[in-house]
């Protein structure tokens, strides 16, 4: 079974030879144990498109450095693990995510559940919950989601043949809406997926993630799933109606939601 | 005998390779036991982005990738370089 990591590493290159040395001591051994046969590991900073313009690093390009980085491996995977690499995450759930992955052959991906701290601000969380809020509404599907945007998540790459239909995962976002484009194409392509819970130690950390990032991961969504533009404003008002909205409502909150929703809003023709 | 690995890191500044090393074949010599077998860089005569299993007279400049394989010991010890400050 041929698996790839990747662990997208923005401003965090001094991460490398940490992560190497943990994965090297602890989850290599582990992963060969469960049946990996070839291993290769990647740290995109950068995409391919910022190593041809030579531009400086501005952040933002976690999906495309992912997306391209995965375009150009050597083998190709039948599994992808992706960590982010900013340390936020203990290394050591990955093995626990690919053995999930691997003891059912009719799961296509695995995705980390964020039990207790969420290492986000309380407001970038409330917009996580509901931009997955809405990719439920959008699909119509029924079961609960507890988390969907961890940095931590493994699917099972190229053709895949379910019941005798060709599918496929898909990724194009370009920056942060990453795991949200791995959340849309499971829901649209009907795809069985699991969850394991992952516990993020309380030390805070920086982040490149900005304000505008919420809107640019919203404004991914819209472009890609028309009914979600079509419906965004009903979305909207079904999520403020929720006991998960109203129990994450809160302080400033009540401010940058009211901004929030009027700045995505306005990214839909007549949205406001 | 550790198990080989194949990594794949972006090399920026700053770092002791550029310090260092002018070329891929500079930076060969004190790693011989890794093999450098890919490299995505922006050939700075012709201001093109290429990939190649990198001869020794490349360049060596920022904003690339670089993939090398080897026992994990080799890899950790030529990335612990390759993300340690200027000499200087």
């Amino acid at each position: 079974m041929k698996v790839i990591c990747v662990f997208p590493i923005t401003n965090n290159t001094h991460n490398i030879p940490l992560i190497l040395g943990i994965f090297r001591l602890e989850i290599a051994p582990q992963l060969i144990l469960l049946g990996a046969t070839d291993l290769e590991i990647k740290f995109p900073e950068i995409d391919y498109k910022y190593v041809e313009t030579n531009q400086s690093l501005k952040g933002g390009t976690k999906g495309k450095g992912i997306v391209d980085c995965l375009k150009n491996t050597n083998i190709s995977p039948d599994i992808v693990i992706i960590c982010d690499g900013s340390n936020k995450i203990p290394y050591i759930y990955i093995i626990n995510i690919f053995q999930e992955l691997i003891s059912d052959s009719s799961i296509y991906c695995v995705m980390a559940n964020r039990k207790n701290n969420k290492s986000i601000s309380d407001f970038r969380y409330l917009v996580e919950r509901f931009e997955v809020f809405a990719l439920k509404k959008c699909f119509d599907f029924k079961n609960e989601i507890p988390d969907g945007q961890c940095g931590l998540w493994a699917y099972r790459h190229g053709k895949l043949n379910i019941n005798s239909h060709p599918k496929e995962i898909k990724l194009t976002a370009e920056g942060y809406e990453i795991e949200l484009d791995l959340l849309g194409e499971i829901l649209e392509k009907g795809l069985n997926h699991s969850f394991i819970d992952v516990e993020l130690p309380l030390n805070q950390q920086t982040t490149s993630f900005k304000y505008e990032d919420n809107l640019k991961k919203m404004s991914f969504l819209l472009n890609k799933y028309a009914r979600l533009k079509q419906y965004l404003n009903y979305y909207i008002q079904e999520f403020e109606q929720t006991a998960e909205f109203l129990s994450l409502m809160k302080g400033e909150q009540i401010e940058q939601w009211a901004e929030y929703k009027k700045n995505i809003l306005s990214l839909i023709p007549n949205g406001l | 005998m550790e198990s080989g690995i194949r990594v794949e890191i972006p090399l920026k500044a700053p770092s002791i390779l550029f310090d260092r090393y002018k070329t891929i074949g500079e930076l060969k010599e004190p790693y011989p036991n890794l093999s450098f077998v890919k490299y995505i860089y922006l050939d700075p005569i012709d201001n093109k982005l290429k990939g190649a299993n990198p001869p020794n007279e490349l360049p060596l400049v920022e904003n690339a990738y670089l993939t090398i394989v080897g026992t994990f010991g080799d890899v950790i010890k030529f990335v612990k370089d390759a993300t340690s400050l200027s000499d200087f």
